[in-house]
């Protein structure tokens, strides 16, 4: 099956900060929802940027349906964290300015403005709009292009989660119609929507595939008292890392060691809490943490 | 503004014709009104554009003209002189800092980012905000020579066939400026920076240039410069099409009499060449910043 979207070879480098993104292949099938994954500073906006046609590549290419994304801009409708909204015009004049912009803009922007409860708002000026108003604004404006493809850039960030699920519940309903989505995020909640997961770190892709198969190849997930944490414990775990879970840690068994050695390790440190380390079974968190920050690419 | 309806009945009428220069033409509109909507929202800009001209004008002829001095035949065109040159001033402010200012804070806000996603066209962003930015630089030139009036001063078109050079002569003008904020903005990337850089250089080209060309005495350099440089050149076209200058015989040459004169007035064709020339050059320079700074076209497609 040939993707709609194809990227190859992307590598992005500046000047400053030196290679951010560093050959990387992406290809998304029509109506899929991919994810994008990550934590912060892993690239994940400037490899939106690329794949939107916003931005070069300094080396490599994307397509959209067989020719170069930038020619392609008419089918893209592009959300790029906190740079859409304006301050000084009002919610509605911002909707005016971008409906005038793009020929495919539609008449769906008052159903989602409803649905992300900001039409009594419209008349303020954004510069008076919290973050996660000016957020549900600039995906108004962005899902409101009747694209073939949409590349969400932090679409959930400073969402409640009511709004959160509002949103997911728009991502299906324009995909039951054809829509692709790009959609990247930091959070694990929105893991929850994509039937494809894409992970990236240090501008290296760790792992794709689907929620499912993720899961079944995470390592062993431990539940460890944080006073019973010690170096040799460390040892044990996936890249030496915990991750906070309430009063405890939780840490990914690594491939060469047991539940059992983790146990030991912790006896051997003094801490006495053998029977407080327990296996668990792995979360959404616990997939977007080992993949994103405890796997190397 | 507008209510929900109608600006879905605009986007049912006219969004499923997406020929390019039907789309064009919605961009430039697009761009026009929100450019509009900033600059009339921009109190500081308003201030330096009607407010500091107007201002200066009253000083200068109750404080640092002595009126007394100048024949009385000619006061009115001397105070409508004046008030162009003020005129001209508010609307180069209008040009450089509403202008550049508004394009700093797309760069620095990163809104390029989206517009490079979106099927825009670069010169339907630059039209868009340079018209709205000409139709205000014109209302504030008005507007002094309005408050001018008020005060005694008097204009005249010259023939009718001034009116298209007086047009003319204010559009090539502004475009100039306009295109200078846009390279002010790229390289700056900074609203506060764009603020300071537009202001100083619209204050220094007036008073460097002697008050854009109407006060040739205070200008230090080679007085012929004045009928050269963009804003002096063009303030001396319009005050010599839109003032009348008609002295007692004892008071000599008109243009003499109200002080304009050295250098000589730039009254023939190759004078408005001259300003066309610099339009043209600063449009192309301005069109292809616009292309490829800010929309990263070019080679890259």
């Amino acid at each position: 099956m040939t993707a709609l979207l194809d990227a190859t070879g992307i590598t992005k480098r500046f000047d400053g900060t030196g290679v951010v993104l560093d050959d990387v292949d992406v290809a998304v099938e029509e109506g899929e929802i991919l994810a994008v994954l990550g934590p912060n500073g892993a690239g994940k906006t400037i490899m939106m940027s690329i794949l939107a046609g916003s931005e070069p590549p300094s080396d490599g290419a994307v397509s959209l349906d067989g020719r170069p994304i930038q020619s392609s801009s008419i089918d893209v409708s592009f959300l790029l964290q906190n740079t859409m909204a304006i301050d000084t015009l009002t919610g509605r004049e911002n909707i005016t300015f971008y409906s005038r912009l793009h020929p495919q803009f539609t008449a769906r922007w008052e159903e989602y403005a409803e649905a992300f409860e900001i039409v009594d708002d419209l008349d303020t000026p954004v510069g008076e709009y919290s973050g996660g108003m000016r957020r549900k604004l600039e995906l108004v404006i962005a899902l409101s292009i009747d694209a073939t493809i949409y590349f969400l850039d932090e679409p959930t960030a400073a969402l409640d989660m009511a709004m959160v699920q509002k949103l997911h519940s728009i991502i299906r309903s324009l995909r039951s119609d054809g829509a692709t989505f790009v959609v990247s995020s930091h959070l694990p909640s929105d893991i929850e929507v994509a039937d494809r997961l894409l992970f990236l770190r240090d501008g290296q892709i760790t792992s794709t595939g689907d929620t499912e198969t993720l899961l079944a190849e995470l390592p062993s997930v431990v539940r460890i008292p944080e006073v019973a944490l010690s170096e040799a414990l460390r040892s044990n775990l996936v890249d030496g890392r915990t991750f906070d879970d309430g009063e405890q840690v939780r840490g990914f068994v690594s491939p060469d060691s047991t539940v059992e050695a983790i146990a030991e390790a912790s006896c051997d440190g003094g801490a006495g809490a053998v029977s407080s380390i327990e296996t668990v079974d792995p979360t959404l968190t616990d997939l977007f943490n080992y993949y994103s920050q405890s796997r190397r690419p | 503004m507008r209510s929900s309806d109608n600006i879905t009945q605009e986007i049912m009428s006219v969004n499923t014709d997406t020929t390019g220069d039907r789309r064009r033409i919605r961009q430039v509109h697009s761009f026009f009104t929100r450019h509009l909507l900033e600059i009339t929202r921009n109190r500081t800009a308003l201030f330096w554009s009607f407010g500091f001209p107007t201002l200066f004008y009253l000083m200068t002829i109750t404080v640092f003209i002595d009126l007394d001095q100048v024949p009385s035949a000619v006061e009115p065109a001397v105070m409508g002189i004046v008030a162009i040159g003020y005129g001209v001033f508010g609307a180069v402010i209008v040009c450089l800092n509403a202008f550049g200012q508004q394009l700093a804070d797309d760069i620095e806000q990163r809104r390029y980012s989206a517009f490079r996603a979106l099927p825009l066209s670069p010169s339907a962003d630059f039209i868009g905000r340079s018209c709205a930015s000409i139709l205000m630089a014109a209302i504030a030139f008005c507007f002094v020579l309005v408050v001018s009036v008020l005060t005694g001063a008097s204009y005249s078109l010259s023939s009718l066939s001034a009116l298209p050079i007086v047009v003319g002569a204010f559009l090539l003008s502004s475009l100039i400026w306009i295109v200078l904020a846009l390279f002010i903005a790229v390289i700056a990337t900074n609203g506060q920076y764009v603020n300071i850089i537009s202001l100083s250089i619209a204050l220094i080209s007036y008073f460097g240039t002697g008050f854009n060309g109407t006060a040739p005495s205070s200008f230090a350099g080679d007085l012929s410069l004045l009928n050269y440089l963009p804003n002096s050149l063009a303030t001396r076209v319009l005050s010599y099409h839109m003032v009348e200058i008609d002295p007692e015989p004892a008071d000599g040459a008109p243009w003499e009499a109200a002080g304009m004169v050295p250098p000589e007035m730039p009254v023939g064709p190759d004078y408005l060449g001259l300003l066309a020339l610099y339009a043209v050059v600063f449009l192309t320079a301005g069109l292809l910043a616009m292309r490829y700074s800010m929309y990263k076209r070019g080679a890259w497609e």
